[in-house]
């Protein structure tokens, strides 16, 4: 994988169920338009790709490639909950943040955008396969530059407003944006590998026949158990763990937000990030920061 | 009593305009007559702020407006909004 550099990036991590008053202020950080009808998935979008670009002039040809686990889950309860549970029409604003592309949407209209416009889920690996399909998209000439990100909300309404996931993990709200061009000059970093493999040993064969140099950093993704971490550093031996988990907390794109923070923290560094997903497929990518 | 003589309930639409369209504004300075849609109004409504302006309605009120060129005439401003809720 070549050619893929970031020429910026963001990650905003939010407190779960804050009040939706105080992301609009975030926002207004990078953006003085007043946003109506917009749910939390939709200003959590808005906050990170404008923090991402803040500064840039983005050409009205980028795309915009929007990853995520749940998407505008919440809006979907609530609209359920109006027709089946309380037998009443839900808000007409509320029905229509329930598809998908409505973030999207949303940010192409902020932006002054008229490129490919996209949202992408896949079970765990959402961030992975959006960036493969960006990459495709790249190689083939059907994009000069895009914006790819991964949002998600910490807790579905109804669920108990939890504070903490099952595993420990503090749950919050993330939003983590990368600018994207295939040009070297004006980059801050670039991704060098994405690779997906059908089982842990496939994975285990190919780090083993690198034979590149050793990465500085590995990072691991929500479903990476303790003993397998130590399976894997094992056969890496990186000078640095980066557990984004532990110190950022858990959402549906915390591998796309960790990945944001180790480039916007760690200069002159590299970072193997290794994923699964309950099926056990798995997800290498390797990320450069200059 | 006409909906466009009863003060309280020209506040009570005025509020139900400003929170159901999340729309920054004091409800003071919504004037009784000023028109409410298009980019010509102070507000700025549209048809999606119209479509849930009129749920509202019907979940509060019960009033049902199903006609777009009668919601257009109705909602032309808070007097005319007023007295389609209470005809008097």
């Amino acid at each position: 994988m070549t050619g893929l550099y970031i020429h910026s990036v963001s990650a905003f991590i939010g407190e779960a169920l804050a009040d939706t008053d105080l992301l609009k202020e975030e926002l207004h950080k990078y953006a003085q338009e007043n946003f109506r009808r917009v749910n939390r998935f939709i200003l959590l979008s808005l906050i990170g790709a404008r923090e991402c670009i803040h500064g840039h002039s983005i050409a009205a040809d980028t795309a915009v490639y929007l990853t995520t686990e749940y998407g505008n889950l919440g809006d979907t309860v609530v609209v359920l909950d109006e027709i089946y549970a309380a037998h009443s029409l839900p808000k007409p604003f509320h029905f229509i943040n329930t598809m998908s592309n409505t973030a999207t949407f949303y940010l192409a209209q902020n932006l002054g955008t008229r490129g490919r416009n996209l949202t992408i889920s896949s079970q765990y690996l959402s961030f992975e396969r959006g960036l493969d399909l960006l990459m495709t998209d790249l190689t083939a000439g059907a994009e000069q530059s895009a914006l790819i990100g991964g949002v998600d909300v910490a807790s579905l309404p109804g669920a108990g407003g939890e504070e903490r996931d099952t595993r420990g993990w503090r749950m919050v709200d993330g939003s983590g944006w990368f600018y994207v061009r295939p040009e070297h000059e004006g980059a801050c970093g670039a991704f060098r590998e994405n690779r997906s493999f059908r089982n842990e040993a496939a994975c285990l064969k190919w780090i083993r026949e690198r034979g590149e140099s050793p990465v500085d950093v590995v990072a691991f993704g929500a479903l990476i158990g303790g003993e397998e971490a130590s399976r894997w550093r094992e056969a890496l031996r990186p000078i640095a763990d980066f557990s984004y988990l532990d110190q950022y907390g858990y959402c549906g794109s915390a591998a796309a937000c960790g990945i944001g923070m180790f480039v916007k923290h760690f200069p002159g560094k590299s970072l193997l990030h290794i994923n699964r997903d309950p099926r056990g497929n798995y997800a290498v990518l390797e990320v450069e920061v200059f | 009593m006409k909906g466009s003589l009863d003060e309280g309930l020209k506040t009570a639409l005025k509020r139900l305009i400003v929170e159901e369209c999340d729309i920054k504004v004091d409800i003071a300075a919504i004037g009784d007559d000023d028109t409410l849609f298009g980019s010509d109004s102070r507000l700025g409504l549209d048809s999606i702020d119209a479509l849930e302006i009129s749920i509202a309605v019907m979940n509060k009120y019960n009033l049902l407006i199903s006609d777009s060129k009668e919601l257009r005439k109705v909602m032309r401003s808070i007097n005319t909004f007023a007295d389609f809720i209470q005809p008097g």
